[in-house]
């Protein structure tokens, strides 16, 4: 499995996560901002964004609409729904405890079993 | 819970498909300008900050194609490309295609036709009150009812007398009911009304034809052992289909005198729908009238056929009985009565 994979995978949870940090936002703004935090380490195509987006608003999670950029052009604003931020929560609890898994037998060393 | 949620959305996105399209079209331009202008104060010159934008979304094909099957119903959309294929294929194998239809039609056609059949025939229960209570008395159906009785026959066929006989001498049974071998057509009209006579199947059956069946009468009565006697008012009971149909559903039709024949009878009741009678037969009968009313129906014949008549305790009777009590001593029954000689 390649790296990028498994950040593919969570790239729901990312959006998720961003727009709860940032309020309402349009698709470029998202790409830009996970960029941004995944220091470029996320080599994503920025239009795979798009496709996660559809499947989270047809869930629920999100909600979108019209709304005028900053240069002033028609963009589509993405808001998180309460149902999303749920969804945000029980999700990040389920990362951290993964983490932690994964963290702790990293930490364990030989001696330590002994 | 999210899935239904998911399903819902994407039958109504698969309603909006040409303006999701058009968002998506949209909101490409939209992210390629944004990226464009960053690159711009970025410092890349106009054409490279276009091309710069252009690669670092991606292909724009395939990710439409995933895009596009997060939304509508993929499923559904497969299957009329897949059916449009199908027929578009269809239309240029003609002869193939109808002798495929053809084939298809035929054995469908036949399958249902031939299960309806055995559903009416075989499974669907009489429409009586205790069909697994009747049974039939003797094998044979008929045969040689005029001229060649035989005891041969099992007693599928009997005289009165012996009908009579068996009726009041055989324990096994709660009723013993006779109805005649041969179909019967009469001539019947409302009478003082000035309507033509029409032609209905009828059949003459002894009082407790009815009460042999479990029959009640939809309208009106039906017959009781008083009006099968000799010298009986001669009442009559009308079948529900042509009572429904010839008489529209009249309730003043019991209690109505009807000619039959040219003879009086006063139609005392309607059997209820979904009665044919005890054969199943391409003339279900619509009059029932009592056996002993057979001579003063049929008086007026032409010298042979009056013998017929008056010689009706020897004309031979198919006979039906039910057994309500003792239904496993049937079989030795039948036998016991078997060697009883005419009367």
């Amino acid at each position: 499995m390649k790296k990028t994979d498994v950040l593919q995978g969570t790239l729901a949870l990312m959006v998720l996560k961003t727009l709860d940090v940032l309020g309402p936002l349009h698709g470029y703004g998202i790409a830009r901002r996970i960029e941004q935090i995944s220091g470029d380490l996320l080599c994503v195509n920025q239009g795979t964004l798009y496709p996660v987006l559809l499947k989270l608003e047809l869930e629920g999670s999100i909600a979108s609409q019209w709304g005028a950029s900053e240069n002033n052009r028609r963009a589509r604003f993405y808001r998180l729904t309460r149902n999303g931020r749920k969804q945000l929560q029980d999700e990040a609890r389920g990362w951290e405890q993964t983490a932690a898994i994964i963290g702790r037998f990293f930490a364990v060393k030989a001696e330590d079993l002994e | 819970m999210r899935s239904l949620r998911r399903f819902f959305r994407r039958l109504i996105s698969w309603a909006t498909v040409q303006r999701d399209e058009e968002r998506l079209r949209a909101e490409i331009e939209e992210h390629l300008a944004l990226q464009t202008a960053d690159n711009l104060r970025a410092g890349l010159s106009p054409a490279g900050a276009r091309r710069e934008a252009a690669l670092k979304f991606g292909g724009v094909e395939a990710m439409k194609e995933t895009y596009r099957e997060q939304r509508g119903l993929p499923l559904v959309e497969t299957l009329i490309r897949d059916l449009r294929l199908a027929l578009r294929r269809l239309r240029t194998a003609p002869a193939f295609t109808i002798a495929t239809a053809l084939t298809l039609a035929l054995g469908i056609g036949a399958t249902t036709s031939i299960f309806t059949l055995a559903h009416a025939v075989l499974l669907k229960s009489l429409p009586v009150a205790r069909p697994d209570e009747l049974y039939r008395v003797g094998k044979e159906a008929h045969c040689c009812y005029v001229d060649a009785y035989s005891q041969d026959k099992e007693f599928s066929l009997v005289s009165y007398e012996l009908y009579k006989y068996l009726r009041d001498n055989t324990k096994g049974f709660s009723e013993l009911a006779a109805f005649p071998a041969v179909d019967m057509l009469f001539g019947v009209r409302r009478a003082g009304s000035s309507e033509a006579a029409q032609t209905y199947a009828g059949e003459f059956v002894s009082g407790n034809y009815f009460a042999m069946f479990g029959i009640a009468a939809y309208a009106g009565r039906t017959f009781s052992a008083a009006d099968d006697q000799a010298g009986a008012a001669p009442a009559a009971v009308m079948s529900y289909r042509l009572w429904h149909e010839r008489y529209g559903s009249d309730p003043s039709v019991v209690g109505s005198t009807f000619n039959v024949d040219e003879k009086l009878f006063t139609v005392v009741g309607v059997a209820p729908p979904g009665f044919f009678g005890d054969t199943l037969r391409g003339t279900p009968p619509d009059l029932f009238l009592p056996l002993n009313t057979e001579p003063y129906v049929e008086s007026e014949c032409r010298s042979e056929q009056v013998w017929t008549g008056l010689a009706r305790t020897h004309r031979p009777h198919r006979t039906g009985r039910s057994s309500r009590s003792h239904r496993s001593r049937n079989a030795g029954k039948t036998e016991a009565v078997a060697p009883i000689p005419l009367g």
